[in-house]
């Protein structure tokens, strides 16, 4: 099973890599406040690269944005659902994610993250690694972050993230982002001390307010910032 | 909550009545994978019943060659 030490690394790659695509087009990292759209774009185009849109390109193949994932909201989706992803060769496109139209900003993009990390480590299932899925988001991510709460820097690397949780914990890590800790790390202090409150960092950060809370609450937060803050950032 | 259908054969024993097995399965021969996100809020079975509904309108979707056009629900693009 996956361990917290893949989870941080990868996140921490994929991090890197927003950031290699959002300066190419771009002249300079952005600042926390303009990174929300960086994250979305960024890592939908790495993931499209590992599901084979780059090499599409590259090869030369007519409509090659076909490789990629077609996003769709669909206004009429019941409420109990949040969103599916779909591996399937239809007509024009092979994979698709599909988000509730009646989801909030937040949520919306918290959603498509977590169907993009879907996306990506299906892709993984079918060559390498045996990943299954996790449906409920706030019970797995409850559950996952949880699990980490007895737990300080020590024997972290031998402990295992149930494969349905990698997922929503993947997606989390990847919403706030790794490479501006230090920055919402200040936040929260200020947020403990009651000069700001929690819903105002969550839309700094335009991330569910639930999902910054537990993830704030536990000890994960602080055990994967630990991780980042020794990242070399270029 | 697991749901995907695929050319391989699924031994007896590990066949289920989840009606989404039988719906990707209508949509074989090609690998069809389903990861459905639910919201915790409601119960299993009603998830699996309105996952059913979501999973058909795709399906007639597909059919129409990748266009909600006439079909009486209407898919938009993403805008973040």
């Amino acid at each position: 099973m996956p361990s917290f030490t893949f989870l941080t690394s990868l996140v921490a790659d994929i991090a890197k890599e927003i950031d290699k695509h959002y300066v190419k087009n771009n002249t300079n990292s952005p600042p926390l406040e303009n990174y929300h759209l960086a994250i979305i774009e960024g890592f939908k185009h790495f993931v499209e690269c590992k599901l084979g849109k780059e090499d599409a390109i590259r090869w030369g193949y007519p409509n090659p944005e076909h490789y990629g994932i077609r996003t769709l909201v669909d206004s009429e989706m019941e409420p109990s659902i949040l969103a599916i992803y779909i591996k399937k060769p239809t007509k024009i496109y092979k994979h698709h994610i599909i988000i509730n139209g009646t989801l909030n900003k937040c949520w919306t993009r918290f959603t498509y993250v977590k169907e993009l990390c879907s996306a990506f480590l299906n892709h993984y299932s079918d060559n390498n690694i045996s990943f299954t899925e996790s449906t409920n988001y706030r019970g797995s991510l409850t559950n996952s972050i949880e699990q980490f709460n007895k737990y300080d820097s020590a024997g972290l690397d031998n402990e295992e993230i149930e494969p349905d949780m990698f997922a929503i914990l993947m997606a989390t890590e990847i919403m706030i982002p790794p490479k501006y800790r230090s920055y919402t790390t200040s936040l929260i202090e200020k947020y403990n001390k009651g000069y700001i409150k929690l819903y105002d960092i969550a839309k700094t950060l335009l991330i569910p307010e639930y999902v910054l809370a537990k993830h704030i609450e536990s000890n994960f937060y602080s055990l994967s910032t630990a991780v980042y803050d020794k990242t070399k950032w270029d | 909550m697991e749901m995907q259908g695929n050319n391989k054969k699924i031994p007896e024993s590990k066949k289920t009545e989840n009606s989404l097995d039988s719906l990707s399965a209508n949509f074989t021969p090609d690998d069809v994978k389903f990861m459905v996100g639910l919201n915790y809020k409601f119960s299993v079975e009603e998830c699996n019943k309105n996952a059913e509904n979501t999973i058909s309108r795709f399906k007639a979707f597909s059919d129409n060659g990748d266009s909600s056009e006439g079909l009486g629900f209407n898919y938009t693009d993403l805008n973040i």
